[in-house]
């Protein structure tokens, strides 16, 4: 900071002994036409450049004038005391240093001078300091010269003109060509200054370098300088002015030009050679800078055409209104095609609002609270207001309003700005989209399926409708690891192959059947279908799973097919049974009439104890059903006496003890009871007491004419004995009479009794 | 009656007593001793505390139960056995049962002599 401002100040220092060594030479040259020993010049040149200087460089830089002045007085060997230089100095510098500080804070000023006021206010300047320094000057000289009030009056009169002329050409001069764009121009133009400074310079001669003329013809000039002013601006007539400035002093001071018939003194002569460039000069800068200004309107027109082309581009209506009534003083196009030219659309003349305006809910407004009417009432911004009318067509359509008020330009009238957007479309588009959404989130809730919706990203959580809930027996809103599913051997599914988590990679189709385990523990089977949803540009976003409980099905099929196993098993078993039945009887059967006549007998029994069970649905049966069915197929007619409690068998040993009784039947019908006519059977049971309670069978034949024939260790009775003791974990026992015989069939309970689900499900 | 398995003793488990009477007679035939015949789960581990046989038939379902702690008791006395049952496709619940040679219900006596002179021929499957 302490570098900068020292190379700041050593900066101004170089400038401003720049300025005072330019002021001195400039002041050299003004003095040689010095009235009074040392000041008093109608020549003053260095007034412009004082002018010029401190315009561009800052009032501060005063003080070079200053001493550019008094180094001059002092060069040129004035005669004056040093306290009338240091006074003219002063008067000098700071009479230029005020005028320079006003237009400087000034900033409207162009120091370009290419805007009237700026000309205007350059010509006001080189009065003021023509006034305050020829004043200063003239009282002065006439203090330390002794001049008569008259020549002082004359001296400053001189004095005056001679700032004003260097003001008005010299500063012009210096401000307008002083940079290096101000010398660039087309071929054209250059031809054209050259060809005007060429015609001004010979009319300038053939004017003030004329011997002997005796009238004035120096307005014949005014048609160069306009020229130059109207086609070369404030540059080409700063140049016409000084050219005509040189050639006019020129000829005054060589005796020459047409003011030498208006006197003899060159003093005069000059001094209205100067009075006639300083009226030129202020014509043909104001001129200049009038015809400069042009430029800049049609700037100004274009730049504000191409902002209403913009804002006519707009598929926003824009309009702006006055503050106070409200009636619009611009419409873009698409404002002019919404609400119509004449005002009589939104906002409306007044400012108030159009029938049938609603907000957003449909309750109306009132004259002065739409959105531009309160902008403008109480300056409020307002932003994306939502409002129903109707429009000029009849159409109902919703805008989105802006409105705001502008800030004001002084003198003009407040306005405010509204910016319509037709939203109707997309109102629409939004209403259709939330009701699809409904529809869609009715569809969610209410389908029988669970459906699981899941975003990806691993720790994503899927929302399930509440039939998912209800099969997978959790909340609706679910982890996606919290979702345990499981194969048929109950191990986890990989969650790389779970239907969602390939869905969420992109996997079209996926699909699994598999088990869920409940957060209760319970495994349901289901079948899970997924499928990605992809955004635009077919990346998956989410995934949709879909899961049935398919639990009920699976289990049915299940129990079918066990069903269907123990079917089978059993038709093998009793074809077994009837295989072995057939080669046991062909092997104890003497001739083909036996064997078939004990094969059908025990087929028979075989299929009795089988449709005993069927008609239980294969539940079990009684005893007492077992045995009336044995005896029924050999009494013919006879009657036995049965008798015991009720007991339950279960369908295997039901089976078992038929076949065993189908055999005491045969050999009772063949030799026994149910053959004599005296014979009679009885069968009884009893079941014992005690922790292993045992049911005791009696079979009694009695009444035969003889005692039975020893037992033959036939096939039926090996039947009979192993038959209890095989399948019932009993024993059987055969005890002769004279008149009969007694079997005992003893078996433990425990083996019996009532167990439905014989081999189904047990088996497998 | 001298046949291939004379001397052999051979249990049989199975429940439908027609069924173990006629295998027994099918075994007698081929020269073989019965060792025992049970029709339950408990009476075919009684019989085997005594003297363990040279080999058996078992029946897949006793009364309803499956035979497979009899088929481990077997494994356990390095008994060679084969399962008679009338299950054709199903698998057996027991994966020791459905691994074992199997006799399917009802057979001829070539399937029969063939399955049971094929548990003297190869050594009993390990496990």
């Amino acid at each position: 900071v302490t570098a900068r401002a020292v190379a700041d100040r050593r900066g101004t220092l170089a400038v401003g002994a720049a300025v005072a060594l330019g002021y001195l030479a400039l002041a050299l040259a003004g003095l040689s036409w010095a009235t009074v020993g040392g000041a008093g010049s109608p020549v003053w040149p260095a007034a412009g450049f004082g002018l010029a200087a401190l315009l561009l460089g800052g009032a501060r830089l005063w003080p070079a004038l200053f001493l550019g002045r008094l180094g001059a007085a002092f060069v040129s060997g004035s005669d004056q005391p040093l306290w009338a230089e240091a006074l003219i100095a002063a008067g000098v510098s700071l009479s230029t240093a005020g005028p320079a500080f006003a237009l400087r804070r000034w900033p409207g000023f162009d120091d370009r001078l290419a805007s009237l006021p700026s000309a205007v206010a350059l010509a006001t300047a080189s009065a003021v300091i023509a006034t305050v320094s020829a004043a200063v000057g003239a009282a002065t000289l006439a203090a330390s010269s002794g001049l008569d009030r008259g020549r002082a009056a004359a001296l400053g009169m001189d004095w005056w003109f001679g700032d004003v002329v260097g003001c008005l050409v010299v500063a012009p001069l210096i401000l307008c060509w002083r940079r290096r764009e101000d010398w660039r121009m087309g071929s054209a133009r250059a031809f054209g200054l050259t060809a005007v400074l060429a015609a001004v310079g010979a009319v300038a001669a053939a004017i003030f370098l004329s011997d002997g003329l005796t009238y004035l013809r120096t307005w014949y000039l005014y048609p160069l300088v306009v020229v130059a002013a109207l086609t070369h601006g404030v540059r080409g007539v700063a140049a016409a002015l000084a050219l005509i400035a040189a050639v006019a002093l020129w000829g005054a001071t060589q005796g020459l030009g047409p003011f030498v018939s208006v006197s003899d003194d060159p003093a005069v002569r000059v001094a209205l050679s100067q009075q006639f460039v300083a009226i030129a000069a202020l014509s043909g800068v104001v001129l200049a800078a009038a015809a400069d200004e042009r430029p800049g309107v049609a700037a100004l027109r274009a730049s504000e055409a191409r902002l209403r082309a913009v804002l006519d581009s707009l598929p926003v209506g824009v309009v702006l209104a006055r503050a106070g009534d409200g009636q619009a003083v611009f419409r873009n196009a698409r404002a002019e095609a919404m609400f119509g030219r004449d005002g009589a659309g939104f906002p409306p003349g007044g400012a108030r609002a159009p029938s049938g305006a609603t907000g957003d809910e449909g309750r109306p407004y009132g004259p002065d609270d739409h959105p531009v009417a309160r902008a403008a009432r109480t300056g409020e911004t307002v932003t994306a207001e939502v409002v129903r009318f109707r429009l000029r067509d009849g159409g109902a359509a919703v805008f989105e309003v802006c409105a705001a008020p502008l800030p004001a330009a002084p003198g003009e009238a407040r306005l405010v700005v509204g910016a319509f957007q037709d939203v109707t479309g997309r109102r629409a588009a939004e209403a259709a989209l939330a009701a699809s959404r409904s529809t869609l989130q009715a569809v969610f809730d209410n389908a029988p399926v669970g459906i699981l919706l899941a975003q990806g990203g691993a720790d994503g959580v899927a929302r399930g409708n509440a039939a998912f809930a209800a099969i997978a027996g959790g909340a609706d809103a679910v982890a996606l690891e919290a979702l345990d599913l499981r194969d048929a051997e109950g191990r986890p599914v990989p969650a790389e192959r779970t239907p969602l988590r390939r869905a969420l990679d992109g996997a079209p189709g996926a699909e699994l059947e598999c088990l869920c385990r409940r957060p209760d523990g319970r495994d349901v089977w289901v079948r899970a279908q997924a499928a990605p949803i992809r955004d635009a540009t077919g990346a998956p976003l989410a995934a949709v799973m879909a899961l049935t409980d398919i639990d009920a099905a699976k289990r049915a099929g299940e129990r079918q097919a066990l069903l269907v196993a123990e079917l089978s098993h059993r038709v093998q078993n009793a074809l077994a049974v009837v295989q072995a039945m057939a080669r046991r009887t062909l092997a104890t059967s003497a001739d083909l009439p036996t064997f078939r006549a004990a094969f059908e007998g025990r087929l028979a029994a075989f299929a009795a104890a089988h449709a005993l069970l069927l008609r239980a649905n294969w539940t079990g049966t009684t005893l007492r059903d077992v045995v009336d069915a044995a005896l029924a197929p050999h009494l013919g007619g006879r009657s036995a006496q049965v008798a015991g409690p009720a007991l339950a068998l279960r369908p295997r040993e039901g089976v078992a003890l038929s076949m065993a009784l189908h055999e005491l039947a045969t050999n009772a019908a063949k030799h026994g009871a149910l053959r004599e006519a005296g014979g009679a059977l009885s069968v009884d049971w009893a079941v014992s007491a005690g922790d292993r309670p045992r049911v005791a069978l009696r079979w009694r034949e009695s009444g035969l004419s003889a005692a039975p024939a020893a037992a033959r260790r036939g096939f039926g009775v090996t039947l009979i004995e192993r038959t209890v003791t095989h399948e019932l974990g009993g024993s059987a026992v055969r005890s002769d009479a004279a008149d009969g015989l007694t079997w005992t069939l003893g078996f433990p309970l425990d083996r019996l009794g009532p167990e439905p689900r014989d081999g189904v499900g047990g088996a497998a | 009656v001298t046949g291939p398995l004379t001397g052999r003793r051979v249990l049989v488990v199975e429940d439908e007593i027609l069924v173990a009477m006629m295998i027994e007679d099918l075994l007698e035939r081929l020269g073989a001793t019965v060792a025992g015949s049970a029709g339950s789960v408990e009476a075919a581990l009684a019989a085997l505390d005594g003297p363990p046989p040279d080999a058996a038939i078992l029946d897949a379902n006793l009364g309803g139960a499956l035979s497979g702690p009899v088929a481990r008791r077997l494994d356990a006395l390095a008994v060679p056995f084969v399962v008679a049952t009338g299950y054709v496709e199903h698998t057996l619940a027991d994966p020791r049962l459905a691994g074992a040679p199997r006799l399917v219900k009802p057979f001829s006596d070539a399937a029969f002599e063939a399955a049971v002179l094929g548990l003297f021929a190869s050594p009993p499957p390990d496990g």
